[in-house]
């Protein structure tokens, strides 16, 4: 596993500020909607046994549900694993002169990209909706003179603190590249 | 020609078919715990995660191994009883 302070091509004078993922609310609403699927076979098996008594009893229908029904427990399980890493793996860290961004799609797919600070153009908060009003997260819209003008940070914590820090930062590195040499 | 087909295909096919899902099972926890240790953070909640899923998953693996074990899966799949017994549960869900 890596270390909270490690970040790809580490510059001498660079300091790890804050890593962010998604909100918590995110990886409990994924997390409960997978329980629910664990939950549809007992309620399948119970409906059919009320109305039909004795229906699973035959000896042939009775093991091979039980053997999809076991295959249908691990298939989610893998899946609920999977999700996990996807949004555990996808996390953007500020440091005090660039962006990083990580972006994992799936098992095979994995992107590292950075974003120096001085070519930041814009920021903006997208903070729609009951829930995350209520648990104070949301989306940051950065915008950049680079190849790619524009990304997200979904759904993170602190969205409007985020945002003035990206802000507050872009500015420090911008005076300092344009400031004389002896100033900075 | 077609009368000398053996079909006696048994139940025994999803056994098997549940251990391929097994053995798939198997393969993408590992793939998965390979990019959380490689690519993940060192934290608290990681590793909570990835103990639990492992206890639970050994636990499911080894559950559903041994309940199986058990039955008999030597019924022929074509065997006419099963059909009537899906038959009156689909009747009696209408």
């Amino acid at each position: 596993m890596i270390n909270l302070n490690a970040i790809p091509n580490k510059r001498p004078q660079e300091l790890v500020l804050v890593h962010l993922w998604p909100h918590p609310l995110v990886f409990i609403g994924i997390f409960l909607s997978y329980l629910a699927l664990f939950v549809i076979p007992p309620i399948i098996y119970a409906f059919i046994n009320f109305v039909t008594p004795g229906a699973f009893d035959n000896l042939v229908i009775m093991p091979v549900l039980l053997a999809l029904m076991f295959a249908y427990y691990l298939l989610i399980m893998v899946f609920m694993l999977t999700v996990w890493m996807d949004n555990y793996l996808d996390v953007d860290t500020l440091t005090n002169e660039r962006l990083i961004l990580r972006t994992q799609k799936g098992l095979f797919n994995r992107t590292v990209s950075d974003i120096e600070l001085y070519r930041i153009q814009n920021v903006s908060v997208n903070q729609k909706g009951l829930l995350k009003t209520i648990f104070n997260y949301g989306d940051v819209q950065v915008e950049t003179a680079g190849k790619d003008p524009s990304f997200t940070l979904a759904s993170i914590s602190n969205p409007v603190r985020i945002s003035r820090l990206i802000q507050r930062l872009d500015e420090t590195v911008k005076n300092n590249r344009h400031a004389p040499p002896g100033q900075i | 020609m077609f009368s000398q087909l053996d079909f006696s295909l048994t139940i025994g096919v999803f056994y098997w078919l549940y251990l391929i899902v097994v053995a798939i099972f198997i393969l993408y926890t590992l793939i998965n715990y390979y990019h959380l240790l490689k690519f993940g953070f060192f934290s608290v909640l990681n590793i909570v995660v990835m103990i639990v899923y492992a206890v639970a998953a050994v636990w499911l693996v080894w559950f559903s191994l041994t309940t199986l074990a058990t039955l008999d899966w030597s019924r022929s799949l074509f065997d006419a009883s099963w059909i009537a017994g899906l038959t009156d549960i689909f009747s009696s869900l209408k």
